[in-house]
């Protein structure tokens, strides 16, 4: 009975005009979509080579001899599968500096290529599934229990001796193995085009398992669909009234509750803005060397100063003491002697340049230190408000299966919410490395001026590539299964509620 | 008769689910995404203020030889409207000696998660909120009223049937309206709270005039075509499916697809590819330059018979050698400034060339897209914004002239010395370095006139599009036989 209940099902789909668009819609743009993020991805990844081969020409070996002001720089590869979710992508940086002071900095190409593009946003995998296929099963589904209702069929139905459950379950079963006909079929136009690129293959073990992951979470996302258009079908009376709710749900789902979440965070736990964070932290570098500086000019200054003044005032004496006994000695040995003492002064004033610049240097660390404390301390404490008002945001977002899918997939592609504070880890990491390399072995001569040791033209530094690294699967999954666990929670709750409703019903 | 009939239209479309349903969801996302975006505006303003003023106060004034003077682009208030492109333009251009500046933009990322999902902002809300809201309340006012039978009724009467058509727009078009206007009005109070912002101000009200005048226009062409579809569907089942498939196609295909079909048309190398051509060219040349100058040295030798040692010195060691060397460096000068000429000219050819292969491929997808009047909105609104796709060359001819102010005030007045070691600088007497101001960016996004010149075609071609779909449904409901 439960079969014929579904072949029904099927059958009285695959006619309708509804299939033939949705058949249309998703042979055409999912394909496309895919073909245009493959080409995407080749001129990333072309951009990314250029690049890297560039650098390596040109900077890679810095002709010595190095003084540490040199910069190594990184390069962030672009993520395969960002072909299936551009995600952040187009705002990350791709790019990271080096400096001798530890703090690296990040740059974002600024190059517009294609402005209508930008305008419009991609259509990749991920937004094709997030709106194309939700509408389109909500479509499917949004009448198969208030249509029937209208019609009259339903009484007859429910007068036989089929428990509820199982037409309900039939019902949705159909309209989803209905549904995956054309989705099936144009992710698999789409992966045979994905795997004509030269630069990427389906068979590497960096793509399938993520792929394969990607398409489950995909499946349960289109399942939670289904059932959410059977649901809101139960809930109403009659059709018109199903498709006035399955719009306001569908614009709620796909455009209220992910775009609105990030704005509810912010109001309810306000965080400045980066620009005006970095801001404070140069006040407070800015504070903390005036009080040093006034520290040094209290104490070791005043004492150099006076240090100074007695000498100089020596010096004068001992010169004027010469020129009274100019005519005595004669001009010649005057002159030397005015020499000699010049000589004098000068070793002297060295001599105290030389005593205080330990103290100096003492100082100039100490002050290092503290400000490289405190900025710690302040970007730590910026870091935890900014965390906790985005775990916030995505916990809100995560009403909505839409969010929790698209969290799945960004995350997996390597374009996820995680992947801004992956690529700083991975540029600490090549900073500590460079520091290591390089910038450890900078020492200070004379002051301020640096040199390096052990670099010379026969064993010229080579700065060694960043080695970019993406989150494995394990830990993109041990990260987002929450989500897939909450897609799963929401196929049964929309399931059990459609179930509930259509259990109350009353042929009355 | 004809004002009975959208009466009749406005209160069955008052009274319906639909309304409310619009209505909460217009009351509830135009506001809050003004909100948002107001907020996001406030943001990188006083983000522009604080690195703008930073660098004033630390690079404002004093000149020294390497000094590259920088400046930022301002946000434009109307990208509270429509972001369009601005999050992806570069906010900082850095001039330079050679005449050939930077852009660079920052790259914080403080919010991760609404990148990922996208702003709200009024344009996103008008094209994908209340377009669907325009079908879903006119798709089935035809084919409704024919499943119902109704429309035979209505027919039999003496109405004319133009009558009909005119009433079924104007009155879903004025219940349409009434949730739009309350919302933007509720919009309008919340951006005029802001304090960097001001609706009265002159940067502000007429711009926001002519794109509440488009957004109505907008409005009217997809009722127009809600209708259109109805007219065309036998039922109401049909109708939903059809105008579902046809948004899907106006709203997201068409737009997103074109800029691709264009690509696939008229492929366009990349910029990075540009920059490489740019790069294997000046090295060329620069080759050609070393060959040149090696060979004239060898020459000037020669001719002095000075011996070889002091050809690669660049202190010469006899007497002959420093003539030589003299000499040369003499004849040298006229071909270095012809190579120099040389170089700038192949590059600005193959700038040329490149910027006119861009601008056919953009006009290709620009016209394909306007098959839709979703583009053709987006384009205006966006463009009126200052956030339009000819923003990208508006802040490239931007940067151009703050090159060419900072050459005339800075650069013109170092005068480099080439000497045997390295490089000398002078200023005139006039001149004092110290003193000398930095030129300030003076960032000009298109005036009214200007967007609008732009923005005509779209403008007329909405219209258009709203006659046409009006003049569709009419000619079906024509021939429409009751039988």
């Amino acid at each position: 009975m439960f079969r014929t209940l579904i072949s029904k099902e099927i059958a009285e789909t695959v006619l309708g005009l509804r299939f033939t668009i949705a058949m249309l819609l998703c042979v055409v743009l999912i394909p496309l979509g895919m073909y245009v993020s493959r080409k995407d991805y080749e001129h990333r990844l072309a951009g990314y080579q250029r690049e890297v081969q560039t650098y390596r020409q040109r900077y890679g070996t810095p002709p010595p001899p190095l003084t540490g002001g040199e910069e190594a720089q990184g390069f962030r590869p672009p993520s395969v599968l960002s072909m299936f979710a551009s995600g952040l992508d187009p705002f990350m940086p791709d790019k990271v500096f080096t400096s001798q002071s530890g703090l690296f900095r990040t740059v974002k190409e600024a190059g517009i290529d294609n402005p209508q593009s930008l305008l419009f946003g991609k259509a990749d995998f991920l937004f094709n599934v997030m709106f194309i296929i939700s509408l389109t099963a909500l479509i499917f589904t949004f009448n198969s229990i208030s249509g029937e209702r209208e019609k009259g069929t339903l009484r007859l139905m429910i007068a036989n001796s089929i428990p509820r459950s199982q037409i309900i379950l039939s019902k949705i079963i159909g309209k989803y193995f209905v549904l995956l006909v054309p989705f099936m079929i144009s992710v698999f136009i789409a992966l045979f085009i994905f795997d004509a690129s030269p630069v990427v293959s389906i068979g590497s073990p960096e793509v399938w398992p993520a792929l394969l992951i990607i398409m489950v979470a995909t499946l349960l996302f289109i399942f939670s669909m289904v059932s959410l258009g059977v649901c809101i079908s139960t809930f109403t009376a009659h059709s018109m009234g199903s498709i006035v709710l399955l719009f306001f749900v569908w614009a709620m789902f796909i455009i209220g509750v992910p775009r609105m979440s990030p704005m509810i965070a912010e109001l309810i736990y306000p965080v400045e803005s980066g620009s005006v964070f970095s801001f404070r932290k140069r006040m407070v570098r800015d504070d903390i060397e005036k009080q040093f500086e006034q520290v040094k000019k209290e104490t070791i200054d005043s004492k150099q100063d006076a240090e100074r003044e007695s000498l100089q005032e020596a010096t004068r004496q001992k010169l004027m003491e010469i020129a009274e006994h100019e005519r005595a000695d004669g001009r010649e040995s005057s002159l030397k002697a005015a020499e000699e003492l010049n000589r004098k002064y000068n070793v002297r004033l060295r001599e105290i340049g030389a005593k205080y610049e330990p103290q100096i240097q003492r100082l100039v660390e100490e002050c290092q230190r503290r400000i490289a404390s405190e900025l710690n301390r302040v970007e730590q404490d910026y870091r935890n408000r900014r965390n906790i008002q985005f775990s916030i945001a995505m916990n809100l977002a995560r009403i909505s299966p839409v969010s929790c899918y698209a969290y799945v997939v960004s995350g997996l592609s390597g374009t996820g919410v995680t992947e801004p504070d992956n690529f700083v880890r991975n540029a600490r990491m090549f900073q500590e490395d460079i520091n290591q390399i390089f910038y450890d072995k900078v020492f200070y001569m004379f002051g301020r001026q640096r040199r390096t040791e052990g670099f010379n033209a026969s064993d010229p530094l080579s700065f060694p590539d960043m080695r970019y690294r993406y989150l494995n699967l394990t830990e993109a999954v041990q990260m987002h299964w929450p989500d897939i666990l909450l897609l799963c929670l929401f196929d049964v709750l929309f399931c059990a509620l459609a179930l509930m409703k259509f259990n109350r019903y009353d042929v009355r | 008769m004809l004002k009975t009939l959208i009466k009749k239209e406005i209160t069955s479309a008052i009274f319906d689910l639909r309304f409310v349903i619009a209505a909460l969801l217009c009351v509830v996302l135009i506001p809050l995404g003004m909100y948002v975006s107001r907020k996001d505006y406030e943001h990188r303003l006083s983000a522009y203020q604080v690195k703008y003023q930073e660098y004033r106060q630390r690079h404002g004034k004093g000149v020294e030889p390497n000094t590259e003077a920088q400046a930022f682009r301002p946000p434009s208030v109307m990208s509270i409207f429509a972001s369009g492109v601005d999050p992806f333009m570069p906010d900082n251009v850095t001039t330079a000696r050679s005449g050939l500046f930077r852009t660079t933009k920052e790259s914080i990322i403080d919010n991760p998660s609404s990148l990922l999902f996208g702003k709200v902002d009024f344009i996103f809300s008008v094209v994908f909120i209340v377009s669907i809201a325009a079908l879903i309340f006119t798709f089935n006012s035809f084919s409704g009223e024919r499943e119902t039978g109704t429309l035979r009724l209505v027919i039999a009467n003496s109405v004319p049937r133009s009558r009909i058509l005119l009433a079924k727009v104007v009155g879903n078009y004025i219940a349409l309206s009434i949730p739009f206007i309350i919302s933007i009005l509720v919009a309008l109070l919340i951006l005029d709270a802001s304090p960097d912002v001001s609706i009265i101000s002159s940067s502000v009200w007429p711009s926001l005039l002519v794109i509440m005048g488009v957004t109505f226009l907008f409005m009217l062409c997809i009722v127009n075509l809600g209708l259109c579809i109805s007219a065309f569907a036998r039922n109401s089942m049909d109708s939903i499916v059809l105008a579902f498939f046809v948004w899907a196609l106006l709203a997201i295909c068409i737009p997103k697809v074109s800029p691709m079909v264009a690509d696939v048309l008229y492929p366009v190398k990349g910029a990075n590819v540009f920059d490489t051509n740019k790069r294997l060219i000046a090295d060329d040349i620069d080759h050609e330059l070393v060959e040149e100058r090696e060979a004239l040295r060898t020459k000037c030798f020669e001719e002095f018979g000075a011996p070889e040692s002091d050809m690669h010195t660049s202190r010469p060691w006899t007497e002959l050698g420093r003539k030589a060397t003299a000499k040369y460096e003499q004849e040298f000068a006229p071909v270095s400034d012809r190579y120099q000429n040389r170089l700038a000219e192949a590059l600005r050819r193959l700038e040329q060339d490149y910027r006119r292969r861009t601008n056919v491929r953009s006009s290709i997808a620009m016209n394909l897209s306007r098959i839709s009047p979703v583009s053709s909105y987006t384009y205006i609104v966006s463009e009126l914004s200052g956030t339009g796709v000819t923003e990208p060359d508006n802040f490239g001819r931007n940067a151009q002239r703050y090159q060419d102010q900072v050459k005339q005030a800075v650069y013109d007045k170092i005068i480099v010395k080439r000497e045997r070691y390295g490089e000398a600088y002078e200023y005139p007497n006039e001149f004092d370095p110290r003193d000398a101001l930095i030129p300030e960016m003076t960032y000009m996004y298109p005036t009214l006139a200007q967007a609008l010149q732009t923005g005509l075609p779209d403008i007329i071609l909405l219209g258009l599009f709203t006659v046409l779909f009006y003049s569709l449904a009419f000619m079906k409901l024509n021939r429409y036989d009751v039988r």
